[in-house]
């Protein structure tokens, strides 16, 4: 297939970073100097646009997947968006990290109060990006508002 | 085959097994690469003995998990963090296609291969294993190695996870250490550094004695090495046979690593130590008086469950008397399934961090003060490396990784590897510098 109409049928199903759509192609068989040209070509026309791809990834990690900041920057990272992308996409979300803390420890509905079971937690939410230490404070301040 | 990268975190004790797990799997065929980017499988090799450990694995997780995006298709965990939450792991981590206990590290292989299939791996094997030494890939430079010759703990302090995770103390057979260290010695190390949970016990589970000073008398007598340090030593298995050994070798460095942990008696019962303050005093003075210019490293808990405030400055006033040369502070991890969580009077986290800098500010004072004793003096340097200024290395007073080091000027072609003699002239902050001699 063309490499203009192959490029094409993978922004229409979704949307790409430009580092995972020339990835993509090059893994295809793509020669690395006609996919550099696509990549320059789609992002003029704003098929490939980083800034937007970051503002979405963030959106939804943070509202659908409720993930901590840290996974989400190694997730971008990972995806090739360059940091000053990334921190400009993060400062366009309002997030409140210990308010996801918040409703994801409440969503657990288990005693917090036993050891082994507040560490089992605190590893979840961990795994999802969040810090230990912002955790804990969340665990103390529902503990000692009667929450939990 | 396979390029294989591998994150190896914690202890000196899991660097170990990480570099077995990599001459096992060169064995097979992998290449082992440095560049986790270039790499179709990565091994986290984790640690979980404390929060702050258990945090540091679980983001050098998801930090490889986000190379499942690039080239990476196996993501394999290992160690302690994977013996003690292997479901949770699998669980929370889709990434993740293989956890391995510490009892099983010996089958990465095995793993990789079934994993390679499409099939997720738990394997949490016997931790009591028999534990024997087996080739190893150095991650150390050269010139420096660990020799794990024990494995697991009996020691049962009421804050440690590690025998639960570990096993039992099984120390190796001699002969099996010392054909390691000859190994060792012949493929270029010069600093062989001993360890196990608890090297002090070597032996007794194995011949019905301590034997950590024959073996050092006999790892001596390999050529080639010219330094052999020791760490862990438990300061109650500190016997008369052993100082003496470490007196009159001149290959053993006079260097002490004694994790003390505390020194009030209440405490110190608490934590299930078999030691007491007054012992403790009396070891210090002892060794001090019988091998001269010995550098001790110890390690403190702060904050452990019902420590006073009085008891606390108590432990100030002992660090300020005793001055010891190293000195590593936790603040105590409430670890589940140990017997210390389960004390009332556990320290809130601000009191305790506010222990751990108190007691820490102390000891800097201590360590210039000590650092100070050495201007003037020459001190015999194994040479790691140059930093585009100085040459810098380690005296007999530094380990790797942990301690400070010794920078130096020199004109004569040097290389990492060899032993200079370096007059010190300046101290930096926590390093000491100085002027090679010819």
């Amino acid at each position: 297939m063309d490499i203009k109409d192959y490029g094409l049928k993978l922004v229409l199903k979704r949307k790409y970073s430009k580092k995972e759509f020339s990835d993509k192609l090059i893994k295809k068989g793509y020669e690395e100097d006609e996919v550099k040209k696509l990549v320059l070509h789609f992002e003029e026309l704003g098929y490939l646009d980083d800034f937007d791809y970051a503002k979405r990834f963030v959106h939804d990690s943070v509202n659908l997947k409720k993930r901590g900041t840290r996974r989400i920057i190694l997730e971008l990272k990972a995806k090739g968006i360059p940091d000053e992308i990334i921190d400009g996409a993060l400062s366009g979300e309002k997030i409140c990290e210990p308010d996801t803390i918040k409703e994801l420890i409440l969503k657990q509905n288990v005693d917090l109060r036993d050891l082994k079971i507040r560490e089992k937690v605190i590893r979840k939410l961990m795994y999802k990006g969040f810090r230990r230490l912002d955790i804990e404070n969340v665990i103390k301040t529902l503990m000692e508002g009667g929450i939990l | 085959m396979s390029k294989i990268g591998i994150v190896s975190l914690g202890c000196s004790k899991n660097t170990v097994d990480a570099e077995m797990m990599l001459a096992l799997l060169k064995g097979k065929g992998h290449e082992i690469v440095n560049d986790p980017d270039l790499a179709d499988i990565i091994i986290v090799n984790t640690c979980g003995f404390i929060e702050s450990a258990k945090e540091e694995s679980i983001n050098a997780l998801l930090e490889m998990a986000e190379y499942k995006n690039k080239n990476c298709k196996l993501l394999i965990a290992t160690g302690c963090l994977a013996q003690r939450y292997a479901d949770d792991i699998l669980k929370e981590m889709p990434e993740v296609d293989a956890v391995l206990g510490t009892g099983s590290y010996k089958e990465i292989a095995d793993v990789i291969n079934s994993a390679n299939l499409g099939e997720r791996q738990k394997r949490l094997g016997d931790i009591n294993f028999k534990y024997t030494g087996s080739e190893r890939v150095l991650t150390t430079p050269a010139y420096s190695a660990f020799l794990k010759i024990a494995e697991g703990c009996d020691n049962f302090c009421t804050y440690c996870v590690i025998p639960k995770l570990r096993g039992r103390y099984r120390s190796r057979e001699i002969d099996d250490i010392i054909k390691e260290a000859r190994a060792l010695a012949k493929s270029g190390v010069k600093e062989l550094i001993v360890i196990a949970q608890d090297t002090t016990r070597y032996g007794v589970d194995l011949y019905g004695e301590k034997k950590l000073a024959k073996l050092l008398e006999r790892l001596s007598e390999i050529e080639g090495i010219e330094w052999i340090r020791v760490h862990y030593s438990y300061p109650e298995e500190i016997d008369d046979n052993l100082i003496e050994t470490f007196k009159n070798n001149d290959k053993i460095v006079k260097y002490m690593d004694i994790p003390i942990q505390h020194c009030n008696d209440r405490i110190l019962k608490l934590m299930g130590r078999r030691t007491t303050k007054e012992s403790l005093v009396n070891l210090i003075k002892k060794l001090r008086r019988e091998i001269p210019g010995i550098a001790i490293r110890t390690s403190l808990i702060v904050g452990f469950p019902t420590e006073t405030e009085e008891e606390f400055l108590e432990l100030c006033e002992f660090v300020k008397e005793a001055k010891f040369d190293r000195l590593g502070v936790f603040t105590y991890s409430k670890e589940e399934d140990t017997p210390a969580a389960k004390l009332k009077g556990q320290i809130p986290k601000r009191v305790k961090e506010a222990r751990f800098r108190k007691i820490m500010k102390l000891q800097n004072k201590i360590h210039i003060e000590k650092n100070e004793e050495f201007i003037g003096k020459d001190l015999l340097v194994l040479v790691e490396g140059f930093d585009g200024t100085l040459y810098y290395g380690r005296s007999y007073r530094d380990s790797i990784d942990i301690d400070p080091k010794v920078y130096f000027g020199a004109l004569s072609d040097i290389k990492a590897g060899d032993f200079v003699k370096v007059r010190i002239n300046s101290c930096l902050d926590y390093d000491l510098a100085g002027e090679m001699l010819l």
